[in-house]
């Protein structure tokens, strides 16, 4: 799935919820003012979009440009609260591809990560609450090109793992209660830098055992690390 | 509506506005890549062997990425920049340097590409940096018309054919331009050759010739109705103009060719000219202008001899026989050679059993040893297209050795059926240089002339679409079929062909000297990005082969490493 892909989804979430206004002006809202109170909040899922911008050139032959977008899916929990400051912990998953041409050759990279989340929010308003987050985790590439010179017409390709980390600074902003489920909604905004280590990426055809007869196509280092920002919408429990 | 309902609204447009707006924005992608990723590999770039390289001209991209093959089959590239505009490329004669023109670029306003003049590249894999480039500041619009002396030294821009070029043209403008000397006010130098209405056809490089003012290099320029000649050494003088008429009518005769002998002590320097539209040939010499002052003049003049040959010549040479200097010509309409005696204009004809229309030298100045004379030194020719249908002789040997007693016995013909194409010459080896490939036209054939024996061996293809190209160390000739996958390297020696397993689609196949002094066959695929498949040539072995994909996809160099 391609970051257009993300961006549909995103798009499709944010338009069923702004179909539910008229409707609930119609029905009697689902989503309900609530006194302003800090909550005891302890279940939270996420489902958003990831954008980093990975600014080396071994990028290039994936993209046309230097944003890489993925699906980000994630799980949280209260830990511990204070007052108005909490303790988050949970899991994410980044998960997206970016399919372009390279000369002419289908590329395509794929970059799956899954992180450990560990969040500190302070709430000052029951609607709102700012956060700073550090996320250590694992990261899963592939990248790939057809090219009609490759032995046997087969795809080139590669595909590495490495540890990264996101560290991150945002706030959430409460969209409102969910009938009397229990359950709120909220949207997400979060910016930072995520980091991994270098790559080379030499991409080979797969041969089997005849693997030593190809040569590899080196597209350089790439380093899948940069700035990014991600928007998710969150029910919280 | 009440105000909380309101402000919900608001907070969800807020929403969905942040939601696309990071998703266009940042999906989109802020920052482009470069314009390169988005160019597509030429479908059939061209491709030139050059000493330990082999050059891939990837015009899109505006470079050259030169593979050079090392131990284990592994092959480097390294990628090398030329201007933009790629308008044409061409190996100098000796195949030791490539020459790519670039047209440049003139910016529009707002253009994001500067303005770039145009330049001519010149690679040489034996030099670090590999490339030197001239950038031709001095024109404003691009020259694609590139002809290259034989020693790599001097380089003519002319006006070519192509889109690319002027609105308007000068088709007698020359720049000249010596790449063994930095860019100065005097180099290069713009010419424009004297005209009475020709255009240039050919140029020709001649090494240096004995001249009266001494040695020199010259350029001798066939146009359509005559001919130029130009002191390379010193293109600013003017050049000498011979436009030629037989004397009996005013028709303007056409050069179809010339043959140049440099001269030595014994034979003066000279010209001859076979004509597209006359049963003339021409011959010049050169004697001394007196008084001549050598800073804008010549100092020699040339003289100019026709010889009536009994036909249109189709091949000229200077040969030397037992008689001497002689220019001799085929005419195949006559079944015929003529040999002229350069100084005096007599002729000999010598009859022929074929209408032979092309002629090689193939033991040049190896003496003929059934020569009348042993003492002297006299040529051996190659005389073949002498069939224009199978199952005809179509080549001979003509001992110049015995033109003065016997000249009828001096034709020895090949028992070669096939109609020949082309004469490929074999670089000499320890056991010397007398062999060479004939290639054969639409015939599953093609065959290794030994000139010792006067023998020639015959290989058979299974296709008749073959190309042939022979090794640098001489000891073996590639054939393969273009876009076909079979090829095969034969021994010059034994006779013995060995078959390469390729996969992909043949482009090209070259032999290359590695660093290391062994050898490397590389095999290219143009499809995609431009494949290869490496082989150790010397070996040939199949396991040890490796295979090579988008050669022109990546943008850095590589090491090669196995």
């Amino acid at each position: 799935m391609t970051g257009r892909h993300w961006l549909f989804l995103l798009g499709s979430i944010a338009a069923v919820a702004t179909a539910a206004v008229p409707a609930r002006a119609e029905t009697e809202a689902q989503l309900v003012d609530t006194p302003a109170k800090v909550g005891p909040r302890l279940w939270e899922g996420t489902i958003g979009v990831r954008t980093v911008f990975i600014k080396g050139a071994a990028f290039d032959p994936f993209s046309s440009g230097d944003a890489f977008s993925q699906l980000s899916v994630s799980g949280a929990r209260l830990v511990v609260r204070r007052g108005r400051l909490a303790l988050v912990g949970g899991a994410i998953l980044d998960l997206g591809s970016s399919d372009s041409t390279a000369r002419g050759a289908p590329s395509e990279l794929s970059l799956t990560r899954i992180s450990a989340l560990i969040e500190g929010r302070y709430q000052p308003w029951s609607r709102l609450y700012g956060f700073v987050r550090v996320a250590p985790g694992l990261l899963h590439g592939s990248a790939s090109m057809t090219d009609a010179s490759s032995p046997a017409g087969a795809s080139l390709g590669t595909s590495f793992n490495a540890f990264s980390v996101d560290a991150s600074a945002g706030a959430a902003f409460r969209i409102g209660s969910i009938g009397k489920t229990g359950l709120s909604a909220w949207l997400t905004g979060e910016g930072g830098y995520g980091w991994a280590p270098s790559e080379h990426l030499l991409l080979t055809p797969s041969l089997g055992t005849d693997e030593s007869k190809a040569g590899a196509l080196d597209l350089g280092s790439l380093a899948p690390a940069g700035g990014f920002f991600r928007v998710a919408f969150a029910l919280v429990y | 509506m009440t105000r909380t309902d309101c402000f919900r609204s608001a907070i969800w447009t807020f929403s969905v506005a942040v939601s696309l707006a990071f998703g266009a924005g940042l999906g989109s992608g802020c920052g482009g890549r470069s314009g390169y990723w988005s160019t597509p590999v030429d479908s059939a770039p061209p491709t030139f062997a050059l000493p330990g390289a082999v050059a891939l001209l990837d015009t899109a991209a505006a470079r050259v990425v030169l593979l050079t093959p090392g131990p284990n089959q592994s092959l480097a590239t390294t990628p090398i920049p030329l201007g933009s505009n790629v308008l044409n490329a061409a190996l100098s004669p000796d195949g030791r340097k490539l020459f790519v023109v670039s047209g440049g670029h003139r910016a529009e306003i707002g253009d994001d590409q500067p303005d770039e003049h145009p330049s001519l590249t010149v690679i040489d894999p034996s030099q670090m940096p590999p490339e030197q480039k001239f950038v031709l500041t001095t024109l404003t619009d691009p020259l694609a018309g590139l002809a290259i002396d034989p020693a790599g030294r001097w380089v003519v821009l002319y006006a070519g054919s192509g889109a690319d070029q002027p609105f308007v043209a000068n088709p007698n403008g020359l720049v000249i331009l010596d790449v063994t000397q930095p860019l100065s006010a005097t180099n290069p130098v713009s010419h424009t050759l004297m005209s009475f209405g020709g255009l240039p056809q050919r140029f020709t490089f001649t090494p240096p010739m004995a001249l009266p003012t001494g040695s020199h290099p010259l350029l001798v320029v066939e146009s359509d109705q005559g001919l130029s000649i130009l002191q390379l050494e010193h293109p600013e003088i003017p050049e000498i103009t011979v436009p030629l008429t037989n004397g009996a009518d005013t028709q303007l005769l056409t050069p179809a060719g010339i043959a140049v002998e440099v001269g030595d002590a014994q034979n003066a320097a000279g010209l001859g000219i076979r004509l597209a539209n006359d049963t003339d040939v021409v011959s010049l010499q050169f004697v001394a202008e007196p008084g001549a002052d050598l800073t804008v003049e010549n100092g020699f003049l040339p003289t100019v001899n026709l010889t009536d040959v009994g036909g249109i010549a189709s091949a000229l040479a200077y040969v030397h026989t037992d008689g001497g200097l002689r220019l001799a010509a085929l005419v195949p309409t006559k079944s015929k050679a003529t040999l002229i005696d350069p100084v005096t204009s007599l002729t000999q004809d010598v009859a022929l059993p074929a209408p032979y229309q092309s002629l090689s030298l193939v033991t040049d100045p190896n003496n003929d040893t059934s020569a009348t004379n042993p003492t002297t030194t006299v040529d051996v020719a190659l005389l073949w297209n002498g069939a224009t249908t199978q199952g005809q002789e179509g080549a001979a040997f003509w001992e110049l050795g015995q033109t003065s007693g016997q000249p009828y016995r001096s034709i020895a013909t090949v028992g070669i059926t096939d109609v020949i194409s082309e004469v490929l010459d074999v670089p000499a080896t320890a056991g010397g240089d007398s062999l060479k490939v004939l290639a054969t036209r639409d015939t599953a054939s093609f065959y290794i002339l030994d000139l010792t024996t006067r023998t020639a061996a015959p290989l058979l293809t299974s296709n008749s679409y073959i190309d042939l190209s022979v090794s640098p160390a001489g000891d073996q000739v590639w054939t393969y079929v273009p876009n076909g996958t079979q090829v095969a390297a034969t021994s010059l020696q034994t006779k013995q062909p060995r078959s390469l397993l390729i996969e992909r689609p043949v482009a090209q196949v070259f032999e290359i000297e590695r660093a290391d002094g062994g050898r490397s066959a590389i095999v290219l695929h143009d499809e995609g990005g431009v494949g290869a498949t490496v082989y150790d040539a010397t070996t040939l072995d199949d396991r040890t082969r490796r295979l090579y994909a988008g050669l022109l996809t990546s943008d850095r160099a590589t090491g090669g490493t196995p």
